[in-house]
């Protein structure tokens, strides 16, 4: 008997044992994995460390690129699923939560839209439309238990949405560009997309070229909590190394910015222009104080413009310059020495080429005619002529020098080299044609840069942007940089005066506003379309500086297809409207 | 014998000094080893519960760095150009019609 009481005491003790084992075996082998990202989760604590994106300010420290909070709205579906009422299915919840967010996430979206204010009703209804099936799409993948409904919501938006106190949605917190002065300078700027991995990426402008330093890396931080989550501070922490987005100053002067714009988008307009670009530069130091092109792009809205819009064409653009490369012709040939300010030419008839004939703009002949007579009646058969006395080579090497053919070195993502023909395919024609700027491609920025040259006395600067990278701790500046010294001083203030003549006495000296002294140039070039120039359709352009003592800006207007087709009627009258601004606002007396 | 009792009498004195050394040495140690344990405790646990208030101060930070943060961007886009120059026009302030820039070489004011 006694026996038999102690065999089942130890049969009970050993299956208690077992039981034991067994239970840690399933703690500690089969559910570890369960177990340990508990546990983990109870007594750790992951918070991000957000690193966002540097800003891009103006030359007086204004935001022109910033950041602001926005919220990812998000759905777990197991929680709304908790929450059905009685006798409630899955699909009637979802219509009646879609019916509760959906006004607060289609004015969001209206105001996301370009012009809200000039959508149609339809447009509205089918805009609205589209959201509620997207919500209700996202919210029927049942088998999924968390799903994104609304991707950069504001903070008004997620306030309204909380208060609605609806169990099963979410926000996550992300941070979003902000452009305070809206399209200002957005040809500049760029803007910030997505790459493939879906982090922040800049296209464009000053953020696609820097960003490497604007881009911010955020990091998490572990650390032990206690019961209430509270971190155990006794505890050592853990952390990846966030990287601070660093800001960047840039050159651009605001007002200097916004009367550009203001009067690009007025002309661009009014002209029927298919694009336009304005570029203002200083030219002792290379610094762009400011740039534009029409049409202009939201930056914050960037999804919404075709490529063609959000291209700077500044920069990207190449077109052949026309009569405004006379200015450049004209210097290389008087540095070589091939011709001087007083030397006559014949000029008394077209000139003839292989196959070819070259007329003048207007079919009328100035014979006898100096230097400043050819660029005041900006005669193609005298430019013609100072290319002839120069020859191939110094011609070639001395367009090449002016930077032409090569990128200039902006600090913008996009720019364009021009196109310049091998030397071995430069023909006897492509000389005489190159003399008055056909022949050959450019781009508008190459072209201020040229002229800056004229206006500096001699010297090729780098165009830049960026003054200013500013980390925690010190300002990184940018200094001027010159590239080479192209032309004598003598040769840049002898052209200073020829150009000068060319705008007093030239085409449309009616429109000079009295007093200014500006030198400069208009261009019409005819576009080559399928190995043929269409006259009706034509870059009209004008390039200057001034003023004329002691030049502070030189300034490149370019209109695309513009109507009329004339630089001397549609440029260059925009170039003396934001002259005379510039006068006013930099205090220039006039004469 | 005499030379032996001196001895025993000396070391008996010895001895005497020592253990009144020793246990009051111990008796330091062992309140100094109470003390800073108890202190050790006192700190760990203060250290321990002081992460809700650095935490609470975490939290108040983030939400003034926000704060600043919306000001700013509040401030940068009322400070626009575009902005100031659409509430000039509703305030009904035009342009000069026409600005002369006159240059400072000579002073205005010659004498009084």
């Amino acid at each position: 008997m006694k026996n038999w009481r102690f065999s089942v005491i130890k049969i009970f003790f050993l299956l208690l044992v077992l039981s034991l084992f067994g239970r840690l075996f399933y703690w500690q082998i089969v559910n570890y994995n369960k177990l340990a990202v508990a546990a983990t989760s109870q007594h750790l604590s992951t918070i991000r460390i957000d690193s966002p994106r540097g800003r891009i300010l103006s030359s007086d420290g204004n935001i022109l690129a910033g950041n602001q909070k926005a919220y990812l709205l998000y759905a777990l579906i197991p929680d709304i699923k908790k929450n059905l009422q009685k006798g409630e299915s899955y699909s009637e919840k979802v219509d009646e939560l879609v019916k509760q967010i959906e006004p607060i996430l289609f004015s969001e979206t209206l105001a996301d839209q370009v012009e809200p204010e000039k959508i149609s009703q339809k447009d509205k209804e089918t805009l609205e439309a589209n959201l509620i099936n997207k919500l209700k799409d996202s919210l029927s993948s049942e088998n999924l238990i968390w799903v994104p409904l609304f991707k950069k919501l504001s903070a008004p938006g997620e306030d309204q949405i909380k208060k609605l106190k609806i169990k099963g949605l979410g926000f996550e917190e992300e941070s979003e560009r902000f452009y305070p002065e809206g399209s200002l300078a957005s040809s500049l700027v760029g803007f910030v997309g997505k790459d493939s991995e879906g982090n922040d990426q800049g296209y464009f402008g000053l953020e696609g070229f820097y960003q490497d330093q604007l881009q911010g890396q955020s990091a998490t931080l572990t650390q032990e909590v206690d019961a209430s989550g509270q971190p155990i501070l006794s505890v050592e922490e853990s952390a990846s190394r966030p990287k601070q987005g660093l800001d960047i100053e840039t050159t651009i002067d605001r007002t200097v910015q916004y009367t550009v714009e203001k009067y690009l988008q007025e002309s661009g307009k009014k002209f029927g222009a298919k694009n336009a670009s304005v570029i203002v530069m200083d030219p002792k130091t290379g610094a762009i104080l400011a740039l534009a092109n029409y049409p202009n792009y939201d930056p914050g809205k960037w999804n919404q413009y075709s490529d063609d819009i959000r291209k700077n064409n500044a920069i990207a653009d190449v077109y052949e310059p026309g009569s405004t490369f006379k200015g450049v012709t004209g210097s290389i040939a008087i540095n070589s020495g091939a011709v001087k300010p007083d030397t006559i030419c014949p000029c008394t008839g077209p000139i003839k080429i292989d196959k070819y004939q070259v007329e003048t703009w207007n079919n009328k002949y100035n014979p006898n005619s100096n230097m400043a007579a050819i660029l005041e009646h900006s005669d193609n058969i005298g430019a013609a002529f100072w290319a002839q006395q120069l020859g191939k080579d110094k011609f070639i090497k001395g367009v090449k020098n002016f930077g032409f053919g090569s990128l200039t070195g902006v600090d913008l993502q996009g720019e364009e080299t021009g196109l310049l023909k091998a030397r071995q395919d430069w023909g006897d024609i492509d000389l005489v044609t190159g003399a008055f700027g056909q022949g050959l491609s450019v781009t508008a920025l190459q072209l201020a840069d040229a002229y800056a040259v004229i206006a500096n006395g001699g010297k090729l600067m780098k165009p830049y942007v960026v003054s200013k990278v500013i980390t925690k701790d010190k300002e990184i500046k940018t200094a001027p940089v010159q590239v080479r010294e192209i032309i004598k001083k003598e040769t840049a203030e002898q052209m200073q005066q020829l150009l000068l003549s060319a705008v007093e006495q030239g085409e449309a000296k009616r429109i000079i506003p009295k007093g200014m002294r500006v030198a400069g140039k208009t261009g019409t070039a005819q576009i080559p379309l399928k190995g043929q120039y269409d006259p009706n359709k034509t870059v009209a352009s004008f390039v200057g500086f001034g003023p004329i003592e002691d030049p502070k800006f030189v300034m490149v207007v370019k209109y695309v297809e513009p109507k009329p087709i004339y630089g001397a009627e549609t440029a260059e009258p925009t170039f003396f409207k934001i002259a005379s601004e510039l006068y006013n606002y930099w205090g220039i007396p006039t004469n | 014998m005499k030379i032996i009792k001196k001895q025993t009498i000396k070391n008996v004195a010895h001895a005497g000094t020592g253990f009144f050394y020793y246990s009051k040495l111990i008796i330091f140690l062992l309140i100094l080893t109470i003390g800073l344990l108890t202190a050790r405790i006192y700190f760990s646990n203060q250290l321990a519960i002081s992460g809700a208030r650095v935490s609470y101060y975490e939290n108040k930070i983030g939400q003034l760095k926000a704060d600043n943060s919306s000001i700013e961007n509040q401030l940068s886009q009322k400070s626009s150009l575009a902005f100031v120059d659409s509430k000039a026009s509703q305030l009904g302030l035009v342009k000069l019609p026409k600005v002369q820039v006159v240059k400072s070489t000579v002073p205005v004011a010659l004498s009084q």
